[in-house]
């Protein structure tokens, strides 16, 4: 009996957790505590602790599949590949790379990620996203532009530091628990937390101030903060002369608001408005968390600015306790992102439209082929797909797009549209049911690599065990794809992938990230860099940049057809569109249907009792869940989570015009009995 | 082959035969109604049933059956708060002649022992909060 | 003698506990539920110094020792009267045999390990009256001062 402890990466959200799992004679057996991570001390949410379950699930893909008519055979890797390799490339004759449309997953590990991005822009396309798109791809534009990176600024154990914690859009102690830990610290020590949610969530129960805003006024609750800040003169008048630009423009474009207005718009009290701006303003060390409720919105891009604002006017960022923590959503969507699998960026966030850039990378990688301009995004890509035939190809990786997009009909006619469909993931998905071949991948715990947490730390985790049947890493599947297409991919392990990273990324340069903690980035030789800003910001003139946002509406409008706020997110047994999670028996039972959470006062002139079986409509579609009557809703919006398929068909495609992110939080609805 | 006898006046309606029972062979059946449906054959050479049972009220013998099975019910009484039935009168009584009179009672003067274990669980958040918690 | 400790001002109502201790112990002895929607309360085995499971129990596979409660698992027969016996409904039956929280057995109690907020402690009680006292004080210090003019 050999029994060995693996060191690995929890696969669920971007916390990172750390975590050993029990291997015996080649099967995993168990879980072990890492109680020395500098993120979790060892702990695990129930989704952690679950992690095993769907691992030797029935469903998993263990053969390359060939779609026969309704049916799908069976088919050899090499057939598998050819016939993937044909595919693209016929695509790829008869409309250009432009024809291709790739999707990045953020499941698999930055050197999967990596190679993918190399692969699809060696082959001259630019259209490579991940799911991002859906998730922080405002944060992406917002704090890019704002202060120069997109990450957390400051390591998750560092909020024990924080006097002041102001919590907008997130519901950490369902979905990203672990936060709660470093929060509560401080809390311990005298910190404060305000909470900033349309729903009285399990995060808000920790709080000492509580603003339950309207859905989708964010902009008009921060600027009100501001304003305040401004009126009383709480700024950092230093920090802003030294370290800023544009300060005089914001100031200049809150003439016209008033507190009054703020209180009007979100509903929020003006008294506790500015409590929440003088706690924030004038607490030694203050840090925002944020996450979906802020950027999963056609605003979202305007929601992140406002939120850098009122960091920047104060102060709050570049030292101990004070800066900004966009919560990202899974284990490696940070990573994926690093890895440059986004269309208009290339690894570490360099931009395509500086020539120094092209040029590195077409010497790096010895390509004459590398794309000259930006790509689609994904939606950007169904849209082509959908409408003019323009993307005839699509490569999907880990990603279930037919469910998690918004106005998922669209995405669904738009696969259908495909003259060819290749979907590489672990489980037959709704997307991968729309492929003509299926490719089936090894999963978390089956392959080595490294994978980059929300703090920007990266992860080595080892491989515990074998995948079932004929699954292969995504990393070999990659390369002997790439290889068809006539390039160069000859890597043996994903640590010579990882070394030719570390060469060619600048944030990823001297990495050496290991098991069990890892190093965070940018790796520097005088140790790790855990609060990013001390003394300067990656931009032009080496300042932030403060920029006025105006609170404009971007959620639909209720009407007598459609009277109420549908407000959709996660809860925390389930992850995104429940491929893993409603496999694992442990997280199913914990959440077996789909609810619709309704203020009991509607239920009451509703006539629904909790439980009772109900349709919720929008204008684009239908959903059925079961009702509970419960006060975390404000009377006149509903909650629904996201994670059981048929959600996000209800949500229309209004983007964001900066970071292409959809209006994925709020549609309007009607709900009757069914 | 061996004959099962269950002395009704004896079984008090727990599980303890048909969880010990290694094949399975015992069922119960709960609603409003316990039944406890046993072979009255069989096959296998152990006596764990027999063992098991506290009140010795399971004999196994060579006489040959009557039936092909026995079966036992139990009206479940109900919980006082959910009404759902959840345990059978001899239970009850051995419990209340076994634990001593006040410790039946519990802070609010509520007898516990008429509630399901579920309820039990309710009541005690609802205790706790009261004393720890302001309302 | 050691108890688990729970923070109600840190229970996030994850259920990290439930999972983990199922999945040890195949079904949970730790059970979390929301009250009014405000608070969360787990609850485990209280490890009765009157434990009443023991007085009920008919083979003595539960049998009280001094302040804590012992579980001889071979002589237990499945019967579930102890389940019935137990005044907060914190016994299971599972695989045929009673099962209650005993601390992983006396040793690192795995919902105390996992507990992602840190809610979940195991130790003695008077270390935890003190630092529920020095909690109290710097909570009092918290207030957010609305409009004052």
């Amino acid at each position: 009996m050999t029994r060995s402890l693996v060191p690995t990466v929890c696969p669920y959200c971007a916390v990172g957790c750390g975590l050993y799992i029990v291997v015996d004679d080649g099967k995993a057996v168990g879980i072990e505590y890492m109680q020395d991570h500098p993120a979790s001390e060892g702990s695990l949410c129930p989704k952690g602790n679950a992690a095993l379950e769907m691992l030797y699930h029935p469903d998993r893909l263990t053969h390359p599949l060939k779609r026969a008519g309704e049916m799908w055979l069976s088919i050899s890797w090499p057939e598998a590949l050819d016939l993937v390799a044909g595919g693209l490339s016929k695509a790829l004759r008869e409309g250009g790379p432009a024809g291709l449309g790739f999707i990045a997953s953020s499941k698999c590990t930055n050197e999967e990620s990596y190679l993918l991005q190399k692969m699809v822009r060696s082959l001259g396309c630019a259209n490579i996203d991940s799911c991002a798109r859906l998730c922080h791809s405002s944060s992406v534009t917002g704090l890019g532009r704002a202060l120069g990176t997109c990450s957390t600024t400051n390591i998750l154990s560092d909020l024990a530091n924080s006097r002041c914690i102001l919590a907008i859009g997130t519901n950490f102690a369902e979905n990203h628990p672990i936060v709660a830990r470093w929060v509560f610290r401080a809390r311990e020590a005298g910190g404060r937390l305000i909470v900033a949610d349309p729903r009285r969530t399990p995060t808000a129960w920790g709080g000492d101030l509580f603003l339950q805003l309207n859905p989708g006024t964010d902009v008009a609750l921060i600027n009100g903060m501001i304003k305040v800040i401004l009126d009383e003169g709480l700024i950092n008048r230093r920090f802003i002369e030294d370290r800023t630009e544009g300060f005089s423009d914001l100031e200049s474009s809150l003439e016209g608001f008033s507190l009054s207005e703020a209180e009007r718009i979100t509903g929020v009290s003006a008294s506790d408005i500015v409590g929440a701006a003088r706690a924030y303003a004038r607490s030694p060390a203050s840090a925002i968390v944020y996450c979906m409720g802020v950027t999963q919105h056609a605003n979202g891009t305007d929601n992140v600015q406002a939120l850098a604002n009122l960091l920047l006017i104060c102060g709050q960022i570049g030292r101990s306790g004070a800066g900004i923590y966009p919560l990202r959503g899974q284990n490696n969507v940070q990573g994926t992102c690093d890895m440059g699998c986004l269309p208009d960026f290339y690894p570490g966030y360099l931009s395509f439209e500086d020539p120094r850039t092209q040029e590195a990378f077409r010497r790096a990688w010895g390509s004459n082929r590398l794309p000259a301009k930006k790509g689609l995004t994904s939606l950007e890509m169904m849209d082509a797909a959908a409408a003019n035939g323009t993307i005839k190809a699509m490569y999907i990786v880990g990603e279930d797009a037919a469910n998690t997009h918004p106005c998922s009909k669209r995405t669904a006619k738009a696969l259908g549209r495909l003259e060819f469909l290749v979907v590489q993931d672990i489980f037959l998905t709704e997307t991968a049911r729309f492929a003509d071949v299926v490719l089936p991948a090894a999963c978390w715990a089956e392959k080595e690599g490294s994978s980059t947490s929300t703090e920007r730390r990266i992860q080595w985790h080892e491989k515990a065990v074998e995948p079932p049947g004929d699954a292969m890493a995504d990393l070999w599947i990659i390369c002997n794809l790439a290889r068809r297409l006539g390039l160069n991919f000859h890597y043996r392990s994903s640590k010579e992938v990882m070394d030719e990273i570390c060469d060619l990324v600048p944030i990823y340069r001297g990495a050496k990230p290991s098991a069990s903690g890892g190093v965070l980035w940018p790796c520097k030789k005088e140790g790790e860099i855990s609060i990013l800003h001390e003394e300067t910001f990656p931009l032009a003139r080496g300042r932030a940049i403060i920029r006025s946002v105006h609170f404009r509406r971007t959620a639909e409008e209720t009407s007598s057809r459609y009277p109420f706020l549908l407000t959709i997110g996660r809860i925390g047994a389930h992850h995104n569109a429940g491929s893993m999670t409603m496999r694992s028996p442990s997280l199913l039972g914990m959440a077996p249907h789909r609810f619709v959470e309704i203020n009991p006062k509607d239920a009451l002139s509703l006539g629904l009792d909790d439980g009772a079986d109900v349709v919720v409509e929008t204008a684009r579609g239908e959903a059925r869940a079961k009702t509970r009557s419960t006060d975390r809703v404000m009377p006149g919006t509903l909650f629904m989570p996201f994670h059981f398929p048929g959600a996000n068909h209800l949500v229309r495609g209004y983007r964001d015009e900066h970071s292409g992110m959809g209006e994925l939080k709020i549609a309007a609805c009607r709900i009757e009995r069914c | 082959m061996r004959s099962l006898f269950v002395d009704e006046k004896r079984c008090i309606g727990c599980l303890a035969c048909k969880e010990s029972c290694p094949e399975g062979k015992i069922h119960i059946k709960d609603d409003d109604v316990r039944e406890i449906i046993f072979p009255s054959t069989c096959g296998n050479d152990c006596a764990i049933c027999e063992e098991a049972c506290p009140e010795k009220a399971i004999s196994l013998g060579d006489e040959k059956p009557r039936e092909p099975e026995i079966t036992l019910r139990f009206h479940l009484i109900p919980c006082e708060d959910c009404l759902r039935g959840f345990i059978t009168e001899p239970m009850l009584e051995r419990l209340e002649a076994r634990i001593p009179r006040d410790l039946q009672i519990d802070s609010n003067g509520l007898s516990w022992l008429r509630f399901c274990p579920r309820c039990r669980r309710a009541l005690e958040r609802e205790r706790m909060a009261a004393s720890l918690l302001w309302e | 003698m050691r108890s688990i400790y729970v923070d109600l001002t840190r229970c996030l109502g994850c259920r990290a506990c439930e999972v983990a201790c199922g999945r040890i112990h195949g079904k949970s002895r730790i059970s979390v539920a929301i009250l009014r929607d405000r608070i969360s309360m787990p609850l485990a085995c209280r490890q009765c110094q009157r434990a009443t499971c023991a007085m009920v129990c008919p083979t003595e596979a539960l049998v009280q020792e001094g302040e804590g409660i012992t579980f001889f698992p071979e002589r237990c027969n499945g019967c579930g009267l102890c389940l019935l016996a137990c005044p907060f409904g914190l016994v299971n039956l599972w695989a045929g045999k009673a099962e209650r929280c005993d601390h992983c057995m006396e040793k690192s109690p795995a919902c105390v390990a996992t507990c992602p907020s840190g809610a979940l402690a195991f130790g003695e009680e008077m270390a935890f009256a003190k630092a529920a006292r020095t909690r109290a004080v710097l909570r009092a210090s918290r207030a957010i001062e609305g409009v004052r003019r």
